[in-house]
């Protein structure tokens, strides 16, 4: 196997409810809830889930805009709260981001050279004809023409916006990008060719993504493994294949079955009613049962949380209708 | 196919299209307002030597001489004279001097703190920033007539008095203003792409968020151009103001606010002199705000 880039453990984030210093607040809202998951050199790993399901809270936590409650993320097998002075600049070297909206994530007042050539000039001091240089380097690595590095971000198209944004976390050549749903904000027409300017990057450069989504299209065409979350809680990770061929959990049926699909003779697949769950009041035991299909009425789904557990190799998940195929 | 360092913007395209830019945005400059501006500018630099009188001679003989078009008018007082016979309009030319630097001076002391506080307050939030605005409350609760009052009993009335009780007020007002722009400007995704490549907090601040309140910083600057010279009016006529016989605009109108009825025109002038200050600034920022913004610039 590939070698670990990246290794989530137990990880945790509680907000504190709106609270001041006269009322010492409501209850904490979970956002995530102890997820584990990794990353290898090279592949991309993929975390799905509903809106609120805290996926880009552990996105945050990885680049470390918010700081967890509980739980350890290790990069390249050393602790990531551990760094400090050099060992933290090299850590925001090789983790790059690209975000969801490309008109928010671009600042409105830079040249394109400025915007992509930040990351150089703070990491490297680049400056001048060898900053001119890469930049016009990295925006043809992207697809755009080197001359519109004098251009301003309101002078592009969403697509555009992405590969700009996208050519600013390639600048320092990153070990791992995370992708928080980096095609959401573009248009139908735009996103494969988005999605294929990825694809080609990682395989010509070696990189390895965290591709946060809730379109389980998308993440098929990208990803090699797949992690399922529901409020806050990882309840399947499997292998791409195993994943769309085998699917364990009830949940991760229902993700999958609501996929519209293109044949209008397939039939709708089940798909369940009802609302995610409240992160701030999480449902006892296992946290799906309010939702799900095949829950019957048992104390065991209603009382007891679902151990995490490896139900086929390299395959996971929490439910307890599932009975492991190897003890 | 060309050289691939053939095809990199060059350095000169770069600064073509700042300089196109600023060129365009200036023959889009508003006519008038700037007209106007230069020409106070002008007497503010050059008022000694364009002022046909000096503005503190006395002359008895000829006071409260009406302006020119009427009938007791001379044109040796093209607009007429106050009481002790001062030449207004000679006054009006030297007052430009000390009420668009005492304006200029309070907005860049009073207006580069709060701005630096404001950036800092809501860029930083939780502690620094509650302890901030409590204190930004305090100075904005505080009346700035009895304040500046006891300031300047306390340590003499002078122009730089003058701007120094004035200068807290403003930075104030501006720190409270900046820091609500920055707290929705931080919250925007680039700054967190700034965080996650390791910029520098200073640089955040100056190349992220500075730029992207600088509309508010413009537009505000210019309102409060007007908000000080009628505070300075205000403080002249409780005695606190601009020492006279230096001439100031404020001073000038509270000076002929008894005679209103009888000679206008001591008024008049100098408030005239007021708007049209004011009226351009504001006209002017708001085409400083259009021109900085590169959505708004036309190539």
């Amino acid at each position: 196997m590939a070698n670990r880039l990246l290794e989530v453990e137990g990880l945790a984030k509680h907000f504190r409810g709106g609270g001041n210093w006269l009322s010492s607040g409501g209850d904490s809202i979970r956002a995530v809830d102890g997820v584990s998951f990794s990353v290898e050199e090279g592949e991309t790993f993929a975390l799905v889930g509903e809106s609120g399901c805290g996926k880009t809270t552990v996105a945050k936590m990885i680049l470390l805009l918010e700081r967890p409650t509980r739980g350890a993320i290790s990069f390249q097998g050393k602790d990531v709260s551990s760094f400090r002075g050099g060992s933290l600049r090299e850590y925001k070297r090789l983790v790059q981001a690209v975000f969801q909206d490309p008109y928010s994530s671009l600042n409105p007042r830079m040249q394109v050279l400025d915007i992509i050539g930040e990351p150089l000039r703070v990491h490297q001091g680049m400056r001048g004809r060898d900053l001119r240089m890469r930049v016009g380097e990295l925006l043809e690595n992207v697809g755009l023409n080197p001359v519109t590095a004098s251009f301003f971000p309101h002078q592009f198209s969403g697509g555009q916006r992405q590969r700009i944004a996208i050519a600013r976390a390639l600048a320092l050549r990153p070990r791992l990008i995370v992708l928080d749903e980096p095609v959401s904000g573009l248009d139908v027409s735009i996103r494969a060719q988005i999605l294929n300017l990825l694809v080609d990057l990682q395989r010509d450069l070696g990189l390895s993504y965290l591709l946060i989504s809730h379109d389980l299209a998308i993440v098929e065409h990208m990803s090699h493994r797949v992690g399922v979350m529901y409020v806050g809680k990882m309840v399947e990770l499997a292998t791409r294949d195993e994943f769309y061929g085998n699917t364990l959990h009830p949940y991760s049926n229902a993700l999958l079955s609501s996929v519209p699909q293109p044949d209008p003779d397939v039939p709708m697949g089940t798909t369940i009613g009802g609302e995610v769950a409240s992160p701030i009041n999480p449902p006892s035991g296992c946290r799906f049962h309010t939702r799900c299909p095949i829950y019957l009425e048992t104390n065991m789904c209603r009382e007891v949380e679902p151990e995490w557990r490896e139900i086929l190799s390299e395959h996971l998940t929490a439910c307890h209708k599932v009975e492991p195929a190897v003890v | 196919m060309a050289n691939t360092s053939m095809q990199i913007v060059s350095p000169t395209t770069l600064w073509a299209v700042r300089v196109r830019s600023v060129l365009g945005g200036l023959r889009r400059a508003p006519k008038i307002p700037s007209l106007v501006l230069l020409v106070f500018m002008i007497f503010a630099a050059f008022g000694q030597w364009i002022a046909p009188y000096s503005p503190v001679a006395v002359d008895m003989a000829a006071s409260f001489s009406p302006p020119v078009w009427h009938e007791e008018g001379s044109a040796d007082h093209l607009l007429g004279t106050d009481k002790l016979g001062r030449d207004i309009l000679s006054r009006l030319i030297r007052g430009a001097r000390v009420s668009l630097s005492l304006s200029l001076f309070v907005i860049g002391l009073g207006g580069g703190v709060g701005v630096v506080l404001g950036l800092i307050s809501g860029y930083s939030g939780g502690k620094v920033d509650a302890v901030m605005q409590r204190g930004i409350e305090v100075i904005l609760a505080m009346p700035t007539i009895l304040v500046a009052l006891v300031f300047v009993f306390a340590v003499g009335r002078s122009f730089e008095s003058v701007i120094l009780i004035l200068s807290p007020f403003l930075a104030a007002r501006f720190a409270r203003i900046v820091r609500g722009e920055t707290l929705s400007v931080r919250e925007r995704d680039f700054v967190a792409i700034a965080k996650v490549i390791g910029t520098p907090t200073w640089m955040i601040l100056l190349k992220h968020i500075l730029p992207n309140v600088f509309n508010t910083i413009i537009v505000l600057a210019t309102l409060e151009v007007g908000h000080l010279i009628l505070l300075e009016s205000s403080l002249s006529f409780l005695g606190v103001g601009v020492p006279p016989p230096q001439p100031a605009w404020g001073l000038m109108v509270a000076d002929g606010r008894e005679f209103l009825t009888s000679a206008y025109w001591i008024t008049l002038f100098p408030g005239l002199c007021i708007l049209a200050a004011v009226l351009s600034l504001n006209l002017f920022g708001d085409w400083l705000r259009d021109t900085l913004d590169p959505r708004r610039r036309q190539l």
